[in-house]
């Protein structure tokens, strides 16, 4: 009520309203939409969740099937107080880091190769983007025969999924640098080392951290 | 313009030229129209301190030149000497302008000019000296330290032209630099650079598309015309110096720019 108030005052002729510096703002929160407020999206969720709550509770599905939200709550409560889940997480939390430094060092190292040697492209490139295409899940249980059931086999199959992006874009950040900046450089002398670590390295560093571009979003 | 006989006075005069040029044939070989003939016996020597202008429409292979001087490019055939030296690459003793300022985003100013000096070893602290120096001539000192995305068009050329200064090269070469600049920093900036020239006692070859840039920079207006990109003819320019902005206005800058225009009349009429 009070909001279309003020939506049918800010309507009137501006000479009229002569709005206050005060009464400007006011005036502007009281017309945004519904649609922008910043908690919209956390309520959805917790509409979402009562959902969830009362129709496991209404059609009396056994907890085993599907637990309601409090169950999980409880359960997870339970694990956390007991030190039951801690020393789990830190050996998948473990797992997760040693499995993205291994793909990101083997993905950056062979894409600075693939990079700046069109031969290493011609020969390995096309095996990477066929090897890319098999989905991981495929592979896990080989990896597990391979590796075991230790950490081994989950930190390598973390690697082969971080590996790809980061090869991808290592490869199009080197090549993104201006030929004008390389012909700047090459003009004065540089060598390719120096070319590499001026332009090429430098250029690739946004791609290779945020992966703008769409090979990233292949995995 | 008797320029037959002043290019023969040069001639006599240019005993050990900084750049010679005889024959010089480039031929680019493209997949979809064949090849390309881009320049065609190109014979041109230039003195010590000399500034040349290469004048002409796009397309006539002016800086297709300026690419094989810098030893960017290789040549397909003739001779191109640089201080006595055949061109077979990139020379210590050269400096490049490029139409764009081609300044390294993530370097601030001071460390963009001293890019040559780093890539060539130079010793740290006279090049910045001279860096600093360099940027104070084409006042930018206030601006050392900032990165070039704060700075404007006008003031990142500049800067460009201080990093090609840098190492101290007797040789600068400029490739459209003013082309991207409107017309009052482009004066601004001509006036500049004959100072430059004046003051680092240089030898500067610049192309360009603007006819009165051409006549208002040079001692020497090389004229190439296209298909296949050869010189049509040598002006010497007898302005005096130092050149002032009012020149543009003289019947004698006028007689200049019409001799040279008449070449790409001409060229469009054959059309």
């Amino acid at each position: 009520m009070s909001q279309t108030q003020a939506d049918f005052a800010a309507e009137q002729s501006p000479e009229a309203q002569a709005p206050t510096s005060e009464a400007l703002p006011q005036a502007t929160a009281a017309r945004r939409p519904w649609r922008e407020h910043p908690l919209l999206s956390p309520a959805l969720f917790l509409v979402l969740l009562l959902l969830w709550e009362a129709l496991v509770r209404i059609f009396e599905v056994p907890k085993i099937v599907f637990p309601p939200p409090s169950a999980v709550i409880v359960a997870l409560y339970d694990g956390i107080v007991s030190g039951l889940f801690l020393p789990h997480f830190l050996v998948t939390f473990y797992e997760i880091i040693a499995g993205f430094f291994l793909g990101a060092i083997a993905g950056i190292s062979l894409g600075i190769l693939i990079g700046l040697s069109p031969l290493m492209e011609r020969l390995i490139y096309p095996y990477i983007i066929a090897l890319q295409a098999m989905p991981k899940i495929a592979i896990a249980p080989i990896m597990v025969i391979w590796f075991g059931y230790g950490l081994t086999s989950k930190i390598i199959i973390t690697a082969t999924i971080a590996f790809f992006p980061l090869l991808a874009n290592t490869i199009v950040g080197l090549r993104s640098a201006p030929k004008d900046q390389i012909d700047m450089l090459k003009a004065c002398t540089a060598t390719d080392w120096q070319i590499f670590r001026m332009v090429r390295l430098p250029q690739a560093l946004p791609f290779i951290f945020v992966g703008p571009t769409s090979p990233s979003s292949s995995r | 313009m008797p320029a037959e006989a002043l290019s023969a006075s040069r001639e006599a005069q240019a005993a050990s030229p900084l750049v010679r040029v005889s024959g010089l044939e480039k031929v680019y070989s493209t997949r979809d129209s064949g090849n390309v003939h881009a320049l065609n016996d190109i014979n041109l020597d230039v003195a010590p301190g000399e500034f040349v202008t290469i004048v002409g429409p796009s397309g006539c292979g002016k800086s297709t030149l300026l690419k094989v001087l810098a030893g960017l490019l290789d040549k397909t055939a003739g001779h191109v000497d640089l201080a006595g030296h055949p061109v077979d690459g990139p020379t210590r003793d050269l400096g490049l302008v490029f139409q764009a300022p081609v300044l390294l985003p993530w370097r601030t100013v001071i460390d963009n000019v001293m890019v040559p000096a780093i890539v060539q070893k130079l010793d740290h602290k006279a090049s910045r000296k001279r860096a600093e120096d360099l940027l104070r001539m084409v006042g930018l000192a206030a601006f050392a330290h900032r990165y070039p995305g704060e700075l404007s068009g006008g003031m990142q050329q500049r800067v460009g032209i201080c990093r090609a200064l840098v190492h101290n090269p007797a040789f600068l070469l400029m490739d459209e630099p003013f082309g991207a600049l409107d017309a009052m920093t482009r004066e601004a900036m001509n006036i500049e650079l004959l100072r430059i020239w004046k003051d680092q006692q240089a030898t500067i070859m610049l192309v360009t598309h603007s006819i009165p840039e051409a006549v208002f920079l040079a001692e020497r207006v090389v004229v190439m015309t296209p298909r296949p990109g050869r010189i049509a003819e040598i002006i010497d320019v007898d302005l005096p110096r130092p050149r002032h902005v009012e020149m543009f206005n003289t019947p004698e800058f006028g007689t200049y720019v019409r001799a040279i225009r008449r070449h790409f009349d001409s060229q469009m009429e054959l059309d």
